[in-house]
């Protein structure tokens, strides 16, 4: 119990944290923050139950005013704007990537976690983000979707960053991979 | 980094209960995105800027300096309807988000943080009865914020410890060792609430 109150915590804070510090520059010289790779590996590392909570914790602090999200942002507004279904999707993005990985402990570590990381936090948060704008935009599915598609290839180099990192992990650390050793 | 978004400057909407704020903002929100009156919706946003006057002209700033987020995805809402040549409803849109994140944000900034989390534990109260116990929602929410900033001031130590060595900047590799020192400290925490658990049982 404890060590699971204290690792849900503390990827939460992980994940808040990411999107302070820019850790992928883009080959023109723009700093991305990495927030939803925070979320991948919330769930590929602690697992789907672990992992979803961990960003549902983050996601209720964001919702009560903490300023959590990049750039200090935070609070009620957040949740009622066009790309707030992104955010609702984050918990159950983890969710997917922990459950991604807890059934394929037969596959290598990197491509378990890609794998997972490509389904949970890219696939899932653009299915509800999509969904979100749908309903509350005057748009096609198609144009909204076709608008989505800007920010994949930034997201496919996270899922990359975030297989390479459970696979360092597996080797350095196998003993803190919760999701492979349940 | 800023804990909490509450306003510094005390309002009347302090206070007024959290539930009937959050109760209010709920009702208003689905009432403006079902009106397709300009007329109206001009009205309602004019009130909502009124309601943020109400406290002062600083109190009115600092609610606009909190849109300042989610501008940039207004602007391009407009462009984009301006582009499919559908401006008035681009713009109807625009003002039903301005009134209900305006709406939204004023009461995160007139509502203590500790208020909130007070109202969270009881709206989650009833799950007890079917065996879901979230009393450790508290300390999970201390652990959080607690560790951000810990871990954002070793984020930063990482990110200075690569430019010393290197002439290119800093990339995903202090990833790593970020996450291995939240497992570490995950580590240690689960040992501390451990201890002190079992001195206090």
């Amino acid at each position: 119990m404890e060590r699971n109150i204290a690792y849900i915590a503390l990827f939460a804070a992980l994940t808040a944290a990411l999107g302070f510090i820019p850790i992928i520059t883009l080959g023109f010289g723009v700093p991305i923050t990495a927030q939803t790779l925070g979320v991948m590996l919330s769930g590929c590392i602690l697992g789907a139950w672990r992992g979803g909570l961990a960003i549902l914790l983050l996601i209720i602090l964001v919702a009560l005013g903490v300023p959590l999200l990049a750039g200090g942002r935070g609070g009620l507004g957040l949740f009622l704007s066009p790309s707030a279904g992104f955010l609702i999707g984050w918990p159950v993005g983890a969710f997917v990537s922990g459950l991604i990985m807890e059934r394929s402990k037969t596959l290598k570590p990197l491509l378990s976690s890609l794998i997972a990381s490509i389904i949970g936090g890219i696939l899932v948060i653009y299915t509800s983000g999509v969904i979100g704008m749908f309903v509350i935009l005057d748009q096609t599915f198609i144009e909204i979707l076709y608008l989505a598609m800007a920010f994949i290839p930034g997201d496919m180099i996270k899922a990359v960053i975030s297989g390479m990192i459970v696979m360092l992990l597996c080797k350095y650390r196998p003993h803190s991979v919760i999701s492979r050793n349940g | 980094m800023m804990l909490n978004l509450n306003s510094p400057i005390k309002t009347p909407y302090h206070g007024l209960a959290v539930s009937l704020k959050l109760i209010l903002l709920a009702l208003t929100t689905v009432y403006v995105y079902q009106l397709e009156t300009p007329l109206l919706l001009a009205c309602l946003f004019i009130i909502t800027l009124i309601l943020n006057l109400i406290p002062g002209k600083d109190f009115l700033k600092l609610a606009i300096r909190n849109l300042t987020p989610v501008i940039p995805f207004m602007v391009f809402i407009l462009i984009w309807h301006i582009i499919t040549a559908a401006w008035l409803s681009g713009v109807i849109l625009l003002v039903k988000f301005l009134i209900v994140i305006t709406l939204a944000n004023l009461v995160t900034m007139t509502s203590r943080l500790d208020d909130m989390i007070a109202f969270l534990e009881r709206l989650v109260q009833p799950l007890k009865k079917i065996g879901l116990d979230l009393s450790f929602l508290g300390l999970a929410f201390g652990l959080v914020l607690r560790s951000v900033a810990n871990l954002i001031a070793i984020g930063k130590k990482l990110n200075l410890a690569w430019r010393s060595r290197s002439l290119k900047r800093p990339t995903w590799r202090i990833v790593f060792p970020l996450v291995c020192s939240a497992l570490g400290d995950a580590d240690h925490v689960a040992y501390a609430i451990k201890a002190r658990r079992s001195n206090t049982s």
